[in-house]
């Protein structure tokens, strides 16, 4: 029986502290815009934004949460169903890095994927474009963090400048595409409701 | 009987109905009747058009629709003579008022985009308390091949025209992301609208049973039962149509959830829960009736014996057009219907009666208390029937205590807690007791309902039924997985909960790590309050937020073993006792190790990574003969323990250095903030109990690199370094050993000399003790080690230049030192000190070789090599000695051609300071002169006459009164004085001026 075709929803999740530029980075990616102005995220919100990957036409959704919350106020309905969790630090703030483990885990919970060893997720190094000497994170250090987490794609950004978003994010949206792809497999689809009582009728092909 | 047709008025026919406000609108011809709920007319309003069809509220924008003659217009509710929007041509019209809010439509989104979206359970009727929700209201009207859905939310209008190859005859909009079109009987298609944009949007045919015929018979039984199309929204998901004499209900992705068949096809439908309703004209011998089904089960509950078309539904009745006039119809034995509903298991239809609100005469909060029980045989029916999602929708809304949930499910996961199905009804308290597990029931039902596919049972769905018939066991396992899967989302969405509640009531990690499961019985845990997370105290959070981890524990090493580490690494709740058997049988010992670190259970966590170090260690050897072990995890661990843990760290590190010091010792040096908080004193003290070596590398690392100040470990460093030195002696580590003893010695300034000094054995280490002697300020002491002892001459001259500032003499006392051996240097004559060596290396006194030359006449005269020395040093520095006193020293043997160039110099140095100082005193005085003169020239402007100043002539106060300045010294005298004064001046001045010329 012929599923009705779906239009593809990537759903994507952005982690991190607060401050490190999770919304600047959607803004940037979605509206081509940056402000100074920091204004907290309150709960979560998402922004959408249709890409072609690998010549096909996506939605990408695009959940910003509120860091400082750490999840609590979110319902995990939230976290489910994700395709690619995109994991935010500022690479002048050690603090950021030092975090990521505990986003990754929680995320993970929370998200509870079914297959957590290869469940996408993208690490977006922001704010490069401040001067050398304040720089906290070597990227030596972040490289090494991904290749320990089984090779997490990473990226160094600046939502400010424009650098490196496109490119991080068609990439998100690549790996996502692959997850929702084999999400469909896992998925448990109800069985075909069988209206008629001859089953040769109902999965019948034209017999002529 | 479950329904009854009331008459509200006779004999008036009509074809739109709305009930809205406490009023109901009728449209009558061409007018629109309003009437009172008790039916009385209260207003009319007269429209141009000749026939009005059908009547809607929209909510949002408060206006009505009203179709009539093919042409829709919205009037204001208030007034319906103001007309807002009129279009021509209109074919169907569908309206809804919802209350969606973005995360339901998350919810639906997910639900289609995952295909899984399922029945979803009205928990509970809309509370009109709560903070109502903003109102969405939609209308979807259909034109010439044209459908166009208009939008009004809170504060926006916004309108999309779909194009259409067709003219829809019907449309219906299921939920603001779905609305259903219709060609004709058999031609359904579904526009799926974008969360965000209502102008994205895709088009798809339902595919229904009949499409699947040949074409033939689709057109055969299309011309037998040729009719309208017929739809009808059954909840926000799911809407009803009729094929042929098939009713379908389908889901929002257009898939088809149930079905079942009716004897001819029907003239109209309408859902109104529980039930739905099916007109169905007379056909061969029967006369026309309406049916009546549940909406659930799809099983015909009653006949109707009239054909009525469907008006309005509200929230309790449902209007209708019947031969006799307007009418209702209404739920009658409801609390009857319900008792039965529960006793044969379909509790969703019991709660849909309870929520219909008509014809049950029980309190309001019996009907909470009735809705209660029922929500829970539901919600373990569910369970039981493998629909754990559902019945996680319940518990969550329920707040219904972890412990009973986790209860329900395999032992492997709930533990102690499970309990077996015959025994769910005990969890849930008495009323429970009427639910009957599933083989209770019967097997006759079951059997019916595999051979009835048409009319299925509430619980045991279709596919189960399928699944008897089918491979068994496969279905078992994936039913038993997906449970899981639903567990899981509850386990998690709890833990966020709980969490959230413990952040904001501060009970955090301290309380919940004393809890201790196994303190609680079963039933203890069973009896826990179900409330929501707020409403709970804090040792009842600890206790449950202990139960949900423990689980989601277990459950994730049942389905998800990636994720223990996950859980374990973050502060979790999980009791260590049950489950790290179960990591320890899975080998999972790097989870293991982050559980107990979580825990802050650390000296199990190095207990473990010992073994497992050791282990390896001995597969290691077995299998390449490499001896080498990995202590890296051991030394990580031990790093980042910090100050708090410095018994536990000294405990459990000594076995890691027994393996390979040189590795261990990084458990003490590294670049770390904790490990550099670790108290060093004790650090050493324990190294040094192991080896003396390691402690002397500690407190190296510690005084210099990490920059210590403290002086007890500086003391003791000392000490240590001085014991090394001494064992070392007749080695050949003893140079480089002393050389950093010496090294410590002089760079510290932290030690106590004192008792450093006396510590070092009589007359050993000679340069260790003038460093010492110098710090007590002992200065000559230190030279004479220096000059005579180690007979090390440059630093004897490098020791008078450091201390020169303190003590100016000194360097005729080192000349003394070389001139006068007095008794007291001589002790260091009899050890040889070879001068080279001296200088190069402080090398002490290895060997205690007398020298005999020099012993022979220490006192008389100085030594050939001292008078050298002295020599030298007066040559060196001819100005830091009083030459008459160096004359006086000097032996008389000594011949001017030695001291000449001392002499020289010295004499030079002498003049030269006295010119200077004849410089210096002109300078001075000519500076003298002119300040003077400034104070005369100032003096003689300023005068300053306080209270205090006195007339130098008699003695009185000045006060007030006149006066004269004398110059030029500017003396202030009264006038009176002035002559006086003046000629006492005169007699001075020929002195003064002389004196200061
Ligand atoms: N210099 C610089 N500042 C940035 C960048 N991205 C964000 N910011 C600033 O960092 C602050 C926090 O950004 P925001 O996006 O709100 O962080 P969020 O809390 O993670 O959503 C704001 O003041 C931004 O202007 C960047 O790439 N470079
Ligand atoms: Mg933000």
């Amino acid at each position: 029986m012929p599923q009705p075709k779906k239009t593809v929803l990537l759903k994507v999740i952005i982690l991190g502290d607060s401050g490190v530029g999770k919304t600047s980075l959607m803004n940037q990616y979605v509206n081509k815009r940056f402000s100074n102005q920091y204004k907290a995220t309150i709960g979560a919100d998402f922004l959408t934004k249709e890409v072609v990957v690998d010549d096909r036409v996506v939605t990408i959704q695009l959940w910003d949460t509120a860091g400082q919350e750490r999840f609590q106020s979110l319902g995990v309905a939230f976290y489910r169903g994700a395709d690619c969790c995109v994991l935010v630090y500022d690479v002048n703030n050690a603090k950021s890095f030092e975090t990521l483990d505990s986003w990754r885990d929680e995320f993970l919970i929370q998200a509870s994927p079914q297959d957590p060893v290869n469940f996408p997720f993208v690490l977006l190094g922001n704010k490069i474009d401040t001067e050398d000497s304040k720089r906290a994170v070597s990227q030596k250090k972040a490289t090494n963090w991904c290749q320990s987490k089984g090779n997490i794609p990473y990226f160094e950004t600046s939502a400010k400048e424009a650098i490196n978003v496109e490119q991080a994010f068609q990439t998100i949206a690549r790996n996502a595409l692959v997850q929702e792809a084999e999400v469909e497999l896992y998925a448990n689809y109800p069985d075909p409701i069988r209206i008629d009582q001859d089953s040769s009728q109902s999965y019948g092909r034209c017999e002529c | 009987m479950a329904v009854e047709l009331k008459l509200k008025i006779n004999n008036t026919h009509t074809n739109g109905l709305v009930e809205h406000n406490q009023r109901i609108c009728l449209a009558s011809a061409s007018s629109i009747l309003s009437y009172s709920m008790d039916w009385t007319i209260l207003d009319s309003y007269k429209d141009t058009r000749k026939l009005l069809e059908s009547l809607e509220i929209l909510q949002q924008p408060q206006l009505m629709a009203i179709l009539g003659d093919s042409t829709l217009s919205l009037h204001k509710m208030a007034d319906l003579r103001d007309i807002n929007l009129s279009i021509k041509n209109v074919v169907a019209i569908s309206t809804l008022n919802s209350t969606h809010s973005s995360l339901s439509a998350e919810a639906a989104m997910q639900g289609r985009k995952r295909g899984t979206s399922k029945r979803r359970i009205r928990l509970r009727p809309i509370d009109p308390l709560e903070t109502p929700t903003p109102i969405q209201s939609l209308l979807a009207v259909v034109t010439k091949r044209k459908v166009s859905v208009y939008t009004w939310t809170q504060d926006t209008a916004q309108h999309t025209d779909i194009p259409l190859p067709n003219t829809p005859k019907l449309v219906k909009i299921l939920n603001p992301y779905t609305t259903f079109i219709a060609y004709s009987a058999s031609e359904y298609s579904l526009i799926q609208f974008d969360i965000k944009s209502q102008s994205v949007y895709s088009i798809n045919d339902v595919i229904l049973p009949s499409t699947n015929k040949s074409s033939l018979t689709a057109n055969l039984t299309g011309f037998l039962y040729r009719s309208k199309p017929l739809m009808t929204p059954l909840d926000s998901e799911h809407i009803i149509l009729v094929d042929g004499t098939q009713v379908l209900v389908i889901d929002q992705d257009g898939v088809i959830a149930k079905s079942t068949t009716i004897p001819a096809s029907a003239d109209d439908i309408a859902s109104a829960r529980p039930f739905i309703y099916i007109t169905i004209p007379p056909y061969s011998n029967e006369t026309g009736s309406t049916h009546v089904y549940s909406s659930y089960t799809l099983e015909l509950v009653q006949v109707l014996p009239v054909v009525c078309s469907f008006l309005h539904k509200s929230s309790s009745v449902l209007y209708v057009d019947a031969p006799d006039g307007v009418s209702t119809i209404e739920l009658v034995n409801t609390k009857l219907l319900i008792d039965s509903s529960v006793k044969q298991g379909k509790y969703d239809e019991a709660l849909a009666l309870l929520d219909s609100g008509s014809g049950i005469d029980i309190t309001q909060a019996e009907q909470a208390e009735l809705r209660l029980k029922i929500l829970q045989l539901y919600s373990i029916s569910l369970v039981d029937a493998g629909l754990v999602d559902d019945a996680i929708d319940i518990f969550i809304e329920l707040h219904t205590n972890p412990a009973k949930v986790i209860a329900l499910f395999p032992e492997n996961i709930s533990g102690r807690l499970y309990t077996p199905t015959h025994e769910w009804s005990i969890l849930f308290g008495d009323f429970a007791k009427l639910y009957k597990h599933v083989d209770e029931r019967g097997e006759s039902e079951c059997e019916d309902a595999i051979h009835n596919s048409a009319s299925m049972s509430s619980i045991k769905s279709d596919t189960d039924s399928a699944s008897v018939k089918s491979n068994g066991t496969a279905r078992t396992a994936k039913k038993e997985k997906s449970s899981i899967e639903a567990l899981l989302r509850y386990l998690t969405d709890r833990r966020q909960k709980l969490k959230g509640s413990m952040s904001q009531k501060k009970h955090s990690a301290c309380t919940s790590l004393n809890v201790k499961l196994t303190d609680l019985t079963k039933q203890q845990l069973l009896d826990l309050p179900s409330s929501p997370a707020e409403s709970l105290n804090g040792s009842e959070l600890a206790v449950l937020a202990a139960v949900v981890d423990t689980a989601l524990f277990k459950a994730y090493i049942e389905t998800r073993p990636a994720l223990v580490g996950s859980l374990c690494r973050l502060e979790n709740h999980c009791q260590p006792e049950e489950v790290e058997v179960s990591l320890l049988d899975r080998r999972k010992y790097s989870e293991l190790v982050s559980l107990y670190k979580s825990k802050n259970m650390h000296g199990k966590a190095l207990d473990l990574l010992k073994r497992l170090c050791l282990e390896s260690e001995s597969e290691n050897e077995n299998e390449n003969g490499n001896e080498e072990s990995d202590l890296e995890p051991c030394i990580a661990y031990t790093q980042q323990l910090g100050r708090e843990y410095i018994d536990l760290i000294l405990d459990k590190s000594r076995w890691m250095f027994d393996v390979n010091k040189d590795i261990a010792i990084q458990i003490f040096i590294a670049d770390d903030e904790r490990v550099e908080s670790l108290p060093r004193l004790r650090v050493a003290h324990y190294l040094h109990d192991i080896d003396s070596h390691l402690s002397l590398r500690y407190l190296k690392y510690a005084t210099e690199e990490i920059n210590d100040q403290d002086p007890a470990l500086h003391d003791y460093y000392a000490d240590a370094l001085l014991q090394a030195t001494l064992h070392s002696r007749n080695t050949p580590s003893f140079d480089s050993t002393y050389a950093s003893y010496v090294a410590f010695l002089s760079r510290s300034q932290q030690y106590a000399p004192k008792e450093r000094l006396r510590g070092i054995p009589a007359d050993a280490l000679l340069l260790a003790r003038a460093i010492l002697a110098d710090r007590l300020g002992r200065h000559d002491d230190a030279l004479r080690l220096y000059a005579l002892d180690l007979r090390d001459y440059d630093s004897a001259k490098k020791y008078c230049n450091h201390v020169e500032s303190k003590d100016r003499s000194i360097y005729t006392k080192l000349l003394k030192l070389y001139l006068r051996c007095d008794e007291r240097t001589a002790p260091a004559s009899y050890y040889k000190t070879s001068s080279a060596s001296a200088s190069v290396s402080p090398s002490p006194t290895p060997s205690r070789t007398p020298i005999s030359d020099d012993t022979s006449n220490p006192l008389n005269a100085p030594n050939a090599l001292y008078m050298k020395e002295a020599v030298l040093l007066l040559t060196a520095f001819p100005t830091k000695f009083n030459l008459s006193e160096v004359l006086n020293l000097i032996p008389s043997i000594t011949t001017v051609d030695e001291l000449n160039v001392f002499l020289l110099r010295s004499y030079k140095a002498i003049v030269g300071k006295q010119r200077w100082n004849s410089v210096t005193a002109n300078i001075r005085k000519a500076e003298d002169t002119r300040l003077a003169a400034k104070l005369v020239d100032l003096e003689s402007r300023y005068v300053v006459v306080d209270d205090n100043r006195v007339c130098p002539e008699c003695l009185k106060r000045l006060g007030n009164s006149v006066i004269s300045v004398h110059s030029p010294r500017g003396q202030v005298t009264h006038l009176g004085c002035k002559d006086r004064f003046s000629v006492k001046l005169q007699r001075t001045q020929g002195y003064t001026k002389q004196d200061t010329i």
